[in-house]
């Protein structure tokens, strides 16, 4: 595997713009994406992800704008294709062949190495379904096999179109670990989603859109610390909660009580010393801590009020 | 373009698809050639008429004619085997994942048509050599003299049967592919393929002569009839070539300006 300079973004799009007749699917869309990040690319069904990736891939033709993909320009995909491993719009692939023909086939038109199906599909765990036909794979398992084939070319950039959807939580926890198993290896991976709680969690950059606009482009750290958490206090007495509650608003905090639990919002995220701050105010008033935990619900709140904000 | 019949070739050549082409030719052709021994007639073939004369498949060349004449009529099969080919691709989105591993839309286009006239050029030999065996067999009894079928002159006359059997196939694998290519869709352009050249083609030509000088289905059939055709073969070379040159650039420009995925 090769990589591209550390400063020059894996993927940059200028003002790109998809129209169809009367239906405008990216509107003026300009974005980075970092070398060697896992970028999530959030935004709601019909937000423009699938089109920006597919004229991010040649297989689209953007009605206006411009972009490079591994510092290549988006109008010659010849160029930069064999350097990137890609799965849009879900697995395509031939539903009476074997798991392997499948990769034969791909292996074959770029050229690949053979010996790699074995690698890959052990990957992707389906080592012991790689002679099974294609048709008769799961949902979970014909994903999987597309993220194989991505992978067969070795690449720099990896680009996934919503690869946990329709999975069941295992599924999805599976694809998750895969991602950032690949990821660990220094590969840039571009990954969409219209949920953000399905890869927030491993992705170091995020850009989201709506009505295909960008709506936000930054560190996933920033968006996470922007969208303010909170973390969730149970005292082991119950009629300690109201005590705790004035305690912590005498010194500054913004807590509420709520079904015996108090819920502590920090406009920047919960630091270690603001949570350990809170846990010795409580002990020194002879308050005993039978919980203390960060929520996260705030980010997707965040998010929902961003993608609104662009509505209204 | 290699790599793309290559590619093409590893889903040609599964084990269980060979046996099921080679059984399909085998009995097409044996069935091909039964028909028409079995409806052959004593007395000289009328213009336009599929059926031979006891007279002409008792010459050098019978034992060839006997299945090349009734192979004209899997015409539609092999239609649509060329429009679902290169239709599926786009219904099942496999095009865009072929795209992924080869940038060059015409290549893949070009490989996948080079690799299925391949895969129907053994077919059809397959086919003849069986339609051979069975007119062999059948044609005695129908009062046909088999002598010569397998004298020089017969292996002569079974090469250039095949020559334009093989020139009939890239003709409708041509055609096939265009009409894959712009419909895009499986049932579309098998339904709007199979309507054109089965129904439409004949039933105009009944009722309006120039049809069979001017509609491609009915040319290409001509080639493989030539004594009976109202149409000379050089002729139907080149209206074909026209119509297949037109085809092909159609094809080639709706592949290679339309989008293949996204909405």
């Amino acid at each position: 595997m090769t990589t591209t300079t550390a400063r020059e973004p894996a993927i940059r799009l200028d003002g790109l713009t998809k129209r169809y007749r009367t239906h405008v699917a990216v509107d003026d869309l300009s974005m980075e994406v970092p070398s060697g990040s896992v970028t999530g690319f959030i935004g709601p069904n019909g937000a423009g992800k699938t089109t920006t990736m597919a004229m991010m891939l040649g297989l689209v033709q953007p009605t206006t704008g411009t972009g490079r993909v591994l510092g290549v320009p988006l109008d010659e995909p010849a160029r930069f294709l064999p350097r990137v491993g890609a799965l849009i719009e879900g697995p395509a692939l031939y539903p009476a062949l074997t798991g392997r023909e499948n990769l034969r086939v791909l292996a074959e038109l770029g050229r690949r190495d053979r010996d790699g199906i074995d690698a890959v599909l052990q990957r992707v765990g389906l080592a012991d379904r790689g002679d099974d036909r294609f048709k008769e794979y799961s949902l979970g398992m014909k994903q999987r096999l597309g993220i194989a084939a991505a992978l067969l070319a070795d690449p720099e950039l990896l680009v996934l179109d919503e690869p946990t959807n329709g999975l069941d939580p295992a599924g999805m926890h599976e694809v998750r670990r895969l991602i950032a198993d690949i990821a660990a290896e220094g590969r840039t991976v571009f990954v969409s989603s219209h949920l953000l709680s399905e890869i927030e969690q491993i992705c170091t950059w995020l850009v989201m859109i709506n009505r295909g606009r960008e709506i936000y482009s930054g560190p996933a750290d920033e968006f996470i610390a922007d969208a303010g958490t909170t973390i969730s206090i149970v005292p082991e007495r119950d009629d300690d909660t109201a005590r705790l509650e004035v305690l912590l608003r005498e010194a500054g905090y913004a807590a509420e009580r709520s079904h015996g639990r108090l819920t502590v919002t920090f406009d920047d995220g919960p630091s270690r010393a603001l949570t350990a701050d809170i846990n010795r105010r409580a002990h020194d008033a002879g308050v005993v801590i039978a919980e203390l935990a960060p929520q996260r619900t705030n980010l997707e709140h965040h998010y929902l009020q961003l993608i609104q904000g662009v509505a209204s | 373009m290699i790599r793309v019949i290559r590619a093409e070739m590893v889903k040609l050549t599964r084990r269980r698809f060979m046996a099921f082409t080679a059984l399909g030719a085998v009995a097409f052709g044996a069935g091909s050639a039964a028909i028409s021994v079995l409806t052959a007639e004593s007395g000289a073939a009328r213009r336009g008429s599929e059926l031979l004369s006891i007279e002409a498949l008792s010459t050098a060349g019978g034992g060839t004619a006997a299945a090349l004449g009734a192979v004209a009529f899997g015409a539609v099969f092999m239609f649509a085997a060329f429009i679902a080919g290169v239709a599926g691709e786009f219904t099942r989105g496999t095009f865009r994942t072929l795209l992924l591993a080869q940038p060059s839309r015409m290549q893949l286009l070009a490989g996948k048509l080079v690799a299925l006239i391949g895969l129907c050029a053994a077919a059809l030999a397959v086919a003849e050599l069986s339609g051979w065996g069975v007119a062999r067999l059948l044609a005695p009894g129908q009062g046909i003299d088999v002598s010569q079928w397998g004298s020089l002159d017969a292996l002569a006359a079974a090469v250039e049967d095949y020559g334009r059997l093989m020139i009939w196939l890239v003709g409708w694998a041509i055609l096939g592919t265009a009409v894959g290519a712009i419909a895009r869709s499986v049932p579309v352009g098998v339904l709007a393929g199979l309507v054109w050249a089965g129904p439409v083609e004949n039933v105009i030509a009944d009722g309006w002569e120039p049809a069979q000088r001017w509609f491609p289905g009915l040319l290409l059939r001509s080639l493989l009839s030539p004594e009976t055709s109202v149409v000379s073969t050089t002729r139907a070379l080149a209206t074909l070539g026209c119509y297949c040159a037109v085809a092909a650039g159609v094809a080639a420009g709706v592949v290679q300006r339309r989008d293949v995925a996204g909405a």
